[in-house]
């Protein structure tokens, strides 16, 4: 009786469907089929793990001078040489790492909590509200989001803290459009209109339906605002603005090591690369997300 | 097509509206007194004190904007602590500059970036293709700040190929100009090259499969005609939407080639006036891109209707 019923389960399955496979292993399949995303994938990985053990994998003091050994050139003792206070250029790019994913996590999260819920009350309740809060969202639109975290992050008085919530303002309109647009397509569905009918709330139907079923599109815009925000903290500590100097970020360092491009080119070097491997990398995973969560490329892979 | 124009310029009168709000209020998200900031620690309560008054900050909020408004119409956005001269005189000085510069990386990049796309979409799958991909998510990816000094490295220090730093004006000495200009422009260009050739490679990829491409493929069209007569003008209207963003990424890029190459633009003058805590100017430096990127978007916005008649209409 048992043996039956399992061959009559196998030949259901054969004839009718293709086998059932979780949501999670399709994404991950399509994903590892490419190797730019598995190479980005296994670098934001190191970032990640860098970022958390800086203090037990970097060979020396990120912070503490050494001047009896300043401006060295790369050698087995310092991998990537000296600065111009003898400190070990690797080491201040290990600390850099925590630096980098502490700006990018929480200036994403700023920028997602408030644009996503700017966008989904801006495309719930349509009409007026949704005209107040976009022209309010093109108007941060129309100034360049690194001028404009630049000016907020001088203005709020400097500092790492002050750079993490210009760098989120900045991204907040992205998100935002991103949000209502998704909501304005998915309120249209039957299931949201039986939500009505059945008496749910305005925040329960936002909350429990609007928010999970737009989530895979908002998942790749976070991942990708990882990698611009990465960046844009680079540029702005680039700039003189952010971290304070004896700390280590990766945008400061190609700063003061451009002054002794002539005799220690590593010094601005080896960060930048740094920089863009971490931003590339974001930008692959997002990509490689983008393919595996986009309906349209369903059921092909 | 006028009741379209007349709403778009509508629109963004009203988007122009919030943008002055919006950096009005920057003046006051800082923590403390303003005048007292910018002054800094040396200025004694009687400066600080005229400041205020100059800046109207002892009255209303309300009355404040209406004040800074109202001058910043008639073309008057206030004084600079650090030089205590007019505004307006160091933009009208610096915006050619930056705009010079933006516009040949602007050409470049439509250029560049929409021929590589094309490229790229007709040779799917092949090497070409990859490769150019790979370097267009590169492009996006790499600070250009970083590029910069690269550039100056190999091509000014080691091969003494370009001048390292600096901007002439292309009246004074053309060549010269050219000379100094031609690695700040690429650097500038780079990110939104990049950005232009996966737009253009994917809106390309998107046409190709539409009927009206099959059928000029029976009748026996050549592939010239078909890639660059059929396909490429509808593939182009999204990448039409893009040139109003890249404005955007070149100003924002400016700030940081600026800094690099030395070159004084409006983005230089930001990052200075930041750092030296000349937030009137910083106010105005904003508003004064701020107009720009609006005023760009416009005529994208209208451009496009013209391009594609569903927009205007829908």
């Amino acid at each position: 009786m048992q043996f039956e019923s399992k061959y009559d389960n196998r030949t259901n399955e054969i004839t009718e469907a293709p086998p059932q496979v979780s949501e999670f292993r399709r994404i991950f399949k399509v994903m590892s089929s490419r190797w730019v995303v598995v190479f980005g994938a296994i670098i934001v990985l190191l970032l990640v793990l860098t970022a958390f053990l800086a203090p037990w994998i970097a060979p020396y003091d990120p912070i503490k001078p050494d001047l009896s050994s300043t401006l060295q050139q790369p050698s087995r003792a310092h991998l990537l040489g000296t600065d111009a206070l003898g400190r070990d250029v690797l080491s201040r790019i290990i600390h850099g790492a925590w630096v980098s994913l502490r700006v990018g996590i929480i200036a994403v999260s700023i920028a997602g909590g408030i644009g996503i819920i700017l966008g989904l009350v801006a495309g719930y309740f349509g009409r007026w509200v949704n005209n107040i809060i976009m022209r309010i969202i093109d108007a941060m639109m129309a100034i360049p989001p690194l001028p404009l975290s630049l000016a907020i992050a001088a203005l709020l008085g400097g500092g790492l803290t002050n750079v993490m919530i210009s760098v989120g303002i900045s991204l907040i309109p992205t998100y935002c459009r991103l949000m209502c647009g998704q909501v304005l397509t998915i309120k249209e569905s039957d299931y949201i209109t039986a939500a009505h009918v059945i008496g749910a709330s305005d925040i329960r139907i936002m909350l429990r339906h609007l928010l999970p079923n737009s989530f895979p599109p908002l998942l790749v815009l976070i991942t990708l605002n990882m990698g611009i925000a990465i960046l844009a903290e680079a540029s702005l500590s680039f700039l003189g603005i952010g971290i304070t100097p004896p700390a280590a970020a990766w945008g400061a360092m190609v700063s003061d090591g451009y002054k002794y491009l002539f005799t220690n080119p590593v010094l601005s070097f080896a960060p930048g690369v740094a920089v863009m491997l971490v931003v590339l990398s974001f930008n692959m995973v997002g990509d490689g997300l983008r393919d595996a969560l986009d309906p349209r490329l369903r059921g092909i892979i | 097509m006028g009741t379209y124009i007349v709403r778009r310029v509508l629109l963004s009168i009203v988007v122009l509206l919030l943008i002055t709000i919006i950096t009005f209020l920057l003046l006051h998200i800082m923590p403390g007194d303003p005048a007292a900031i910018m002054l800094g620690i040396d200025a004694g309560p009687e400066q600080i004190e005229a400041l205020r008054k100059e800046l109207w900050l002892d009255r209303p909020l309300v009355v404040q904007y209406g004040h800074w408004l109202s001058n910043a119409i008639q073309g008057d956005l206030g004084k600079s602590v650090l030089y205590d001269e007019d505004v307006t005189g160091f933009i009208t000085a610096r915006l050619p500059v930056t705009m010079h510069l933006s516009l040949m990386a602007l050409v470049l990049s439509a250029v560049l970036g929409v021929g590589a796309g094309i490229i790229c979409a007709i040779r799917r799958g092949r090497i070409l293709d990859s490769v150019i991909t790979l370097a267009a998510n590169i492009g996006v990816a790499i600070p250009i700040f970083w590029l910069g000094i690269l550039g100056i490295y190999s091509l000014g220090l080691k091969l003494g190929w370009l001048p390292l730093q600096g901007y002439t004006s292309p009246f004074d000495d053309f060549w010269l100009s050219t000379s100094k200009a031609i690695m700040p422009v690429i650097c500038l260009a780079i990110p939104s090259l990049a950005l232009l050739a996966r737009q253009t490679r994917s809106s390309m990829l998107e046409v190709v499969r539409q009927d009206y491409i099959r059928t000029a493929w029976a009748k026996g069209l050549k592939e010239r005609v078909i890639v660059l007569k059929h396909a490429l003008k509808n593939a182009l209207i999204p990448v039409v939407t893009l040139l109003g963003i890249q404005l955007r990424i070149l100003v924002g890029g400016s700030v940081l080639v600026e800094k690099v190459f030395n070159v004084p633009g409006m983005g230089r003058l930001l990052v200075d006036s930041v750092l030296g805590k000349d937030f009137i100017m910083v106010q105005a430096c904003i508003l004064v891109i701020a107009l720009l990127v609006l005023l760009a978007n416009l005529l994208v916005d209208i451009s496009y209707g013209w391009l594609d008649p569903r927009v205007r209409y829908g």
